[in-house]
């Protein structure tokens, strides 16, 4: 290996690097050969050994010197940052009474939803239940069959409207709480 | 050589001898080597790590017809230099202290 290929070499590990950085680093190593002179060059290339490994000496020196700063502060910025969100929440300024209240509209909210929801099963199960019964009859009589299947399907539909009308309850609810919540709690708004 | 020379150690030789004179990478290196043994590739990451700290600067002379950079010792530099050169004398008396042999314990 001659210099031009040793610098060639280095060039290529090295130009990924910030231009004030490669420029410096390949400066160093051209004004060593000049002054090492011609005479010393083998010598010398001998004795810098592999340019990929002084290139790589090079580029983890940088970038540990970035780590350093980077880590610390990206380790400081972290934890000013938990600091905040948690400053944050509980700071926001829930009296005893607005929690009670906020509360219990929520349990309130559960119930109903829980009720609703069971009334709906039911009213769909029975309809099904007595339709089926209906179908059973068919053979004694007609009229009978079409009576039950008909109240069946009725019931099967307020099961449904009912199911319909307990999401809609529960969103409603839901919401509103949400929207009280969030009036009473002027330091989130900032956060977010 | 059979005991590293640190970073530390390079560190506060190189500041040494910048103290005494303002030199250029080449030569800089060739007279560390008459103390120690390094490769021509050891003092660049040195050289460039005490500038980054201001511990030198560069300056640029002109010597047959191309550019030779210069490193000189700042006034922070002569700081460092004296805080390595209190710990380096308070470390080699320990040293010496327990390699001269006679410790009993």
């Amino acid at each position: 290996m001659n210099r031009t290929q040793f610098m060639q070499q280095l060039h290529k590990k090295l130009k990924k690097l910030p231009m004030e950085e490669y420029q410096n680093a390949m400066a160093y190593y051209n004004e060593y050969f000049d002054d090492a002179g011609i005479e010393n060059e083998q010598q010398v290339i001998e004795n810098l050994g592999s340019p990929n490994a002084i290139a790589a000496q090079i580029l983890t020196e940088f970038a540990m010197k970035d780590l350093k700063d980077f880590n610390f502060q990206s380790i400081k910025r972290n934890v000013s940052l938990i600091w905040i969100i948690l400053g944050a929440t509980l700071a926001a300024p829930l009296t005893l009474s607005f929690s009670i209240v906020a509360i219990s509209m929520g349990l309130v909210a559960i119930i109903l939803l829980v009720v609703f929801a069971l009334l709906a099963v039911v009213f769909l199960l029975t309809g099904i239940a007595i339709a089926l019964i209906g179908l059973m009859v068919a053979t004694q009589s007609l009229a009978t069959t079409i009576l039950f299947i008909g109240s069946g399907m009725i019931l099967f539909g307020i099961g449904i409207l009912l199911g319909i009308f307990m999401l809609f309850v529960f969103r409603k609810c839901f919401a509103a709480i949400a929207k009280i919540t969030y009036r009473k709690m002027p330091k989130a708004k900032g956060v977010f | 050589m059979i005991f590293q020379l640190g970073t530390a150690l390079l560190d506060a030789c190189v500041l040494s001898i910048l103290n005494t004179e303002d030199a250029y990478g080449y030569i800089l290196t060739q007279k560390v080597k008459e103390f120690i043994d390094i490769s021509e590739s050891t003092l660049y990451p040195v050289l460039r790590r005490l500038q980054k700290e201001q511990c030198l600067t560069t300056y640029d002379k002109l010597f047959q017809g191309r550019n030779r950079k210069y490193y000189t010792i700042t006034e922070k530099g002569k700081i460092c230099l004296k805080s390595y050169q209190r710990e380096w004398f308070a470390y080699k008396e320990k040293i010496d202290q327990i390699l001269s042999g006679g410790i009993s314990l």
